[in-house]
């Protein structure tokens, strides 16, 4: 596949700013403000259409349910509002979001450990694999990347349900089908098809740019493949392994399509985003408990961001491999 | 290599063919689906009935989803051009944070962000001002900026500067060497960008489900809510349409790229 990826972690992972030799002050001053001046649409744009909206999602989350029908935007009401930890207080205390929190963040942490370790595996043997079947396998596998979600969970849902060719496989053998959708196993499933690719292509680069010459010396030192992947590929590549790992977590904490297909729209198998989706789609949606939902996904985004830069700041400035 | 290991290498292919049958063995199925009488795996019965059953309805979907796509993709590249500029080029404070602003509408995840846009279009004027489907476009030219941004500050970056003082040298003003030497120059990373991107417009799932009016149904939304039919040949047809979609589009941007490659 192309090196232009379209995907969540390589903003993170890969971007380097050119130097344009060393300009005077006052040239430097006249180059920033021409630089904001170019940045101005986009900048405009980004703060109507995702900071205005998130901010007052998180004021209203913090906002009295008395006041969730008030317009936060407008300065006027601000006097009026007040603010408060009960809608947060709310969520912790319903048994059933409760569990759909847990429910979610235990689904997401097992597809993204689970992908960790196949997504590496498979990254370190498909990346330098030659000839026409592995870049078959390698295009099949990106593919999720391209392909609408929708149509991802949708066709997940008929392969593993009764009438599905898994089952058609599998009864023959077995005698007795075997029943995955709508349930949590098939969601952590789903999630996993979503992710590989992400982790994959982020892990290869990295184990690429691992220096031959020190794989070839854990060679001749007479280390096996297997002792060299443990021991010398693997740490080379820790900090892009880990930092796809964080983002990919967050990731699937707001993945909503595979959950609401493959989970059953929510009634087998909670998970918050779905929760979100149906509470905004209802006619009497609960503003303030869906900005406090909201809130915590935000939070965990940003969070996943930030530490996912760090890890990989530390790693370049350590001198080691990304 | 000699250091090879035959059995891990065995061990990891068996893995990776695994995971790609887990991918593409679910889409043949669908497939198989979309063609069959009945509800069943391996159809006995073969029919293109799901195909033609409401065509028309089909192609207004398709006819929707680039009614968005295509403003939205046309309006980033508006947008997104100058800022690539600026973060290729250009020396300034906070350009790391802006490096990773670009990325937010990626990170946050969709449900929140169709959430938050309900809530703003629900505010005060707008609802009043803007129709509802320019709401959607303006938010789906913030989703496809990520998605352009990124080949373009590649390419922009990568492009040789001397070129450009050449042109300027000779007296031709800035603008004129940014259209007739910059521009071409970049187009093919451009094109890849404006490819994906149309492909990210086309595949948005829950902002567009929060964001649609009644009366408008992109391809992606009218898969979704043809899953409440209990007709899964149906939906399997419409998802097919919707995947050979996205591939033709994928397959473009790789033929784009290769042909600038060479």
């Amino acid at each position: 596949m192309t090196a232009l990826g379209t995907e969540l972690g390589q903003g993170a992972l890969s971007r380097t700013t050119t130097a344009t030799g060393e300009p005077g002050p006052s040239a430097r001053g006249r180059q920033a403000s021409r630089a904001w001046l170019l940045m101005l649409p986009f900048l405009v744009l980004y703060v109507v259409f995702i900071v205005v909206p998130a901010v007052s999602i998180v004021l209203k989350s913090f906002a009295s349910q008395s006041t969730q029908g008030i317009e936060i935007l407008n300065p006027a009401n601000w006097g009026g509002i007040h603010f408060t930890l009960d809608n947060y207080g709310e969520l912790l205390g319903d048994d059933y979001i409760r569990g759909m929190i847990g429910n979610t963040v235990l689904i997401a942490a097992i597809a993204v450990v689970a992908t960790t370790v196949v997504g590496t595996l498979i990254a370190y043997e498909l990346g330098r694999g030659k000839g026409r079947f592995a870049a078959a396998v390698r295009w099949i596998i990106s593919l999720p990347v391209y392909l609408p979600s929708i149509v991802i969970a949708f066709s997940l849902l008929l392969f593993l349900g009764p009438n599905g060719l898994l089952n058609a496989a599998v009864r023959p053998i077995f005698g007795t089908g075997i029943d995955l959708i709508y349930s949590s196993t098939a969601v952590t499933l789903g999630t996993m098809v979503v992710l590989l690719p992400i982790h994959i292509r982020v892990v290869a680069a990295a184990i690429e740019n691992i220096p031959a010459n020190l794989i070839e010396a854990s060679a001749s030192l007479g280390a096996g493949e297997l002792r060299t992947l443990v021991s010398v590929v693997i740490p080379m590549a820790r900090a892009s392994i880990l930092a796809a790992l964080i983002l990919n977590f967050a990731f699937a904490v707001g993945m909503v399509e595979i959950a609401l297909i493959v989970g059953g729209g929510g009634l087998k198998v909670p998970y918050l985003p779905v929760e979100i989706l149906q509470r905004t789609t209802s006619f009497n949606p609960d503003v303030s408990e869906t900005s406090a939902m909201s809130t915590i996904l935000i939070v965990i985004a940003l969070l996943g961001q930030a530490i996912s830069m760090i890890i990989i700041k530390r790693s370049s400035r350590g001198g080691v491999s990304q | 290599m000699a250091y090879r290991s035959r059995w891990l290498k065995y061990v990891l292919w068996a893995i990776s063919i695994l995971v790609a049958l887990g991918i593409v063995l679910p889409l043949i199925s669908m497939v198989l689906f979309s063609f069959s009488k009945k509800i069943e795996a391996i159809p006995t019965q073969w029919t293109t009935q799901w195909y033609t059953f409401n065509s028309s309805d089909v192609a207004g979907s398709v006819g929707a989803s680039l009614v968005v796509a295509v403003p939205a993709v046309l309006i980033g590249l508006v947008v997104t051009l100058p800022l690539s500029f600026a973060m290729a080029r250009r020396q300034f404070r906070g350009k790391a944070f802006i490096d990773q602003v670009i990325v937010l509408p990626m990170l946050i995840p969709g449900t929140v962000l169709g959430f938050a846009l309900v809530g703003l279009y629900n505010t005060g004027a707008v609802r009043d001002v803007i129709p509802p489907v320019a709401f959607l476009i303006a938010a789906h030219v913030v989703v496809v900026i990520p998605v352009l941004a990124r080949p373009l500050i590649a390419a922009i970056q990568q492009l040789n500067v001397s070129v450009e003082e050449a042109s300027m040298s000779l007296g031709a003003p800035p603008l004129l060497t940014v259209i007739r030497i910059t521009l071409p120059s970049i187009l093919p990373s451009l094109l890849v960008g404006a490819i994906f991107a149309l492909a990210r417009s086309m595949t948005d799932f829950a902002i567009t489900l929060l964001l649609v009016p009644i009366d408008f149904t992109p391809m992606a939304i009218r898969i979704y809510n043809s899953t409440s039919y209990s007709i899964p040949q149906l939906t399997s047809a419409n998802s097919v349409i919707l995947l050979l979609l996205s591939l033709a589009i994928v397959g473009i941007a790789e033929l784009v790229s290769r042909r600038a490659a060479k």
